[in-house]
């Protein structure tokens, strides 16, 4: 027995003793909430990369269906110092989670990788964000950047709801001389395809170049199959997508400006150690544009519209689909 | 599969052609991607093993798991790694050093009163070295937002995440034909060394041959027009 307690202290001891700096070593535990997907390893990794051995990462994988209940376990457990969501899915699980628990102080949450967070924001409490959607500006200049045409005035089609980010896009287009004109939609519409329709045809009557904004209402099989494709198909002007299939499977743009994932929990990462230095205290850090995007371009239904371009500028581009 | 070709792919397997090669490890910040400058430097490095990092992260981490045989690398880069000692410089209109501004929209940044102040810039040591560096740099203590990769730095700028960024002259000659926005450059009595090759103990010579043998395309893009042997 005491040859036992003796060779457990041998062991033990040393490895508490090890554990002792590792933990102190901490500036902080951080709690991540999230979905499972590849792009949201990413951004993990990321942030990951960044944060090594100043603040301590732990993850909550949620599933669809997945209850408050577990939130609550991880924060009865860990007392995180900061929270970190990523994707809509836990964005929406964490308001539900701060509802139930009204009375409860919750330390800083940053959402990274949800779709129009600001929506939900303003449901979250002592929270941040980094949006996921790239700005019409960051896009605009890069697809500048590399065509041999002028892009002075941009379009877009977009719902009611989106007012406010239209005019933002609006704003920032504006200071790089860019002119962002947009046809607004009914939040809701039994023909959107045919308003999609009439609103390209006007568009392309006066605007060099098109953004299209990844949103749901707007790009349903019904109206890519009967709007967006056979009007994109006879338009000579070139189009942007935030996703790389509406430029390959569905080519509705030739330059895909998705966000990069890793660089977003770069990104985030800064942020953690902003609220780290002060305190955990979340004063003055607004939402956040992404930084980073990853850019694609497609030569081949460019040289079919016959838009030219400066080849030695296509090596910018993460991928050139030829 | 035949009996050769398993025999074949069990012997690349335990005597790699890699293993013999020298490596050569590159991280410059330029606009083109790491992948591209990897094949555009493997075209003239036939018998070395180069890996083109475009993140300082990635840099920093695959150099204490397996450290090259030599990095090619701004100077400040090469100033970290102390174990590695340059060995050919690159440099541009006769200098080994280039200017570095600080730009801000607008308005030209108060250098008197930088302290605190939001500086931007592309990272190359990672958070705390490179925080590190830029103080010593400004003489005082900044607020530094860093980035990955080069064209993010407008991006920051844009959306008032910095009051300003710090980059080399050159970059900002190249952001100025990209952007439209009122920027405006304001001199430092700051010069960063440009591309230089380091080595690590022996290497043979070829590695630094293949260097100053590159053409005028890919020195522009690494921000040089000639390569001086030490």
């Amino acid at each position: 027995m005491v040859y036992a307690i003796k060779q457990l202290l041998r062991f033990s001891l040393p490895l508490f003793l090890l554990c002792l700096p590792i933990q102190s070593a901490f500036a902080g535990d951080a709690l991540i909430i999230r979905g499972k997907s590849e792009n949201f390893d990413e951004v993990v990794r990321g942030i990951y990369d960044d944060v090594e051995g100043e603040v301590l990462l732990h993850e909550l994988i949620v599933k669809t269906g997945a209850s408050v209940k577990q939130i609550e376990k991880r924060f009865g457990e860990l007392k995180p110092d900061l929270v970190i969501l990523i994707g809509n899915k836990a964005v929406n699980l964490y308001i539900q989670f701060q509802l139930k628990n009204s009375e409860m102080k919750f330390p800083p949450a940053i959402a990274v990788a949800a779709l129009f967070i600001d929506q939900f924001a303003k449901k979250l409490k002592n929270a941040t964000a980094i949006r996921y959607e790239i700005p019409a500006v960051t896009s605009a200049v890069t697809m500048r950047t590399v065509l041999d045409r002028p892009v002075k005035k941009l379009g877009v089609i977009y719902r009611e709801w989106m007012d406010d980010i239209f005019k933002e896009n609006r704003r920032y287009c504006q200071s790089e001389g860019i002119e962002l004109i947009g046809i607004k939609l009914p939040n809701k519409s039994g023909n959107m395809e045919i308003r999609i329709k009439r609103a390209l045809n006007r568009l392309n009557k006066k605007v060099d170049a098109l953004w299209i904004i990844n949103d749901n209402s707007l790009l349903t099989s019904k109206s890519i199959a009967e709007a967006w494709l056979p009007l994109r198909k006879q338009s000579k002007i070139p189009a942007i997508v935030g996703i790389k299939l509406f430029m390959t499977r569905f080519p509705l743009g030739s330059f895909a400006i998705v966000p990069d994932d890793y660089a977003l929990g770069a990104q985030t990462a800064g942020m953690i150690f902003e609220i780290m230095e002060n305190d955990w205290l979340l004063e003055g850090i607004g939402i956040q544009h992404p930084l980073s995007t990853r850019k694609y371009i497609n030569t081949k239904t460019l040289d079919k519209k016959e838009i030219s371009y400066q080849s030695v500028k296509l090596l910018q581009f993460d991928d050139v689909i030829k | 599969m035949t009996i050769k070709s398993i025999a074949l792919y069990m012997f690349g397997m335990i005597f790699p052609l890699s293993a013999s090669a020298e490596s050569l490890y590159v991280f410059i910040p330029t606009e083109v991607r790491a992948n591209v400058m990897q094949d555009k430097i493997g075209a003239f490095c036939l018998d070395v093993d180069v890996t083109v990092f475009g993140r300082a992260k990635d840099f920093h981490k695959q150099m204490k798991i397996s450290p090259p045989n030599a990095i090619l690398s701004l100077m400040p880069v090469i100033n970290y790694n102390e174990t590695y000692s340059a060995t050919l410089n690159g440099s541009k209109n006769g200098s080994i050093s280039e200017d570095y501004v600080l730009v801000s929209i607008d308005k030209a940044l108060d250098l008197a009163a930088i302290t605190g102040k939001r500086i931007g810039a592309i990272d190359l040591l990672g958070r705390k070295p490179m925080s590190d560096f830029i103080s010593k740099l400004f003489n005082t203590k900044v607020k530094l937002k860093r980035v990955t990769k080069v064209e993010d730095l407008l991006a920051l700028i844009t959306f008032g995440s910095v009051d300003g960024i710090f980059i080399a002259e050159s970059l900002f000659e190249q952001l100025r034909l990209k952007s439209n926005l009122n920027l405006i450059s304001t001199r430092l009595n700051i010069k960063l060394g440009l591309a230089s090759a380091a080595i690590s103990g022996s290497t043979d010579r070829k590695m630094t041959e293949c260097i100053a043998a590159f053409d005028t395309e890919l020195n522009t893009t690494l921000g040089v027009d000639k390569w001086y042997m030490l």
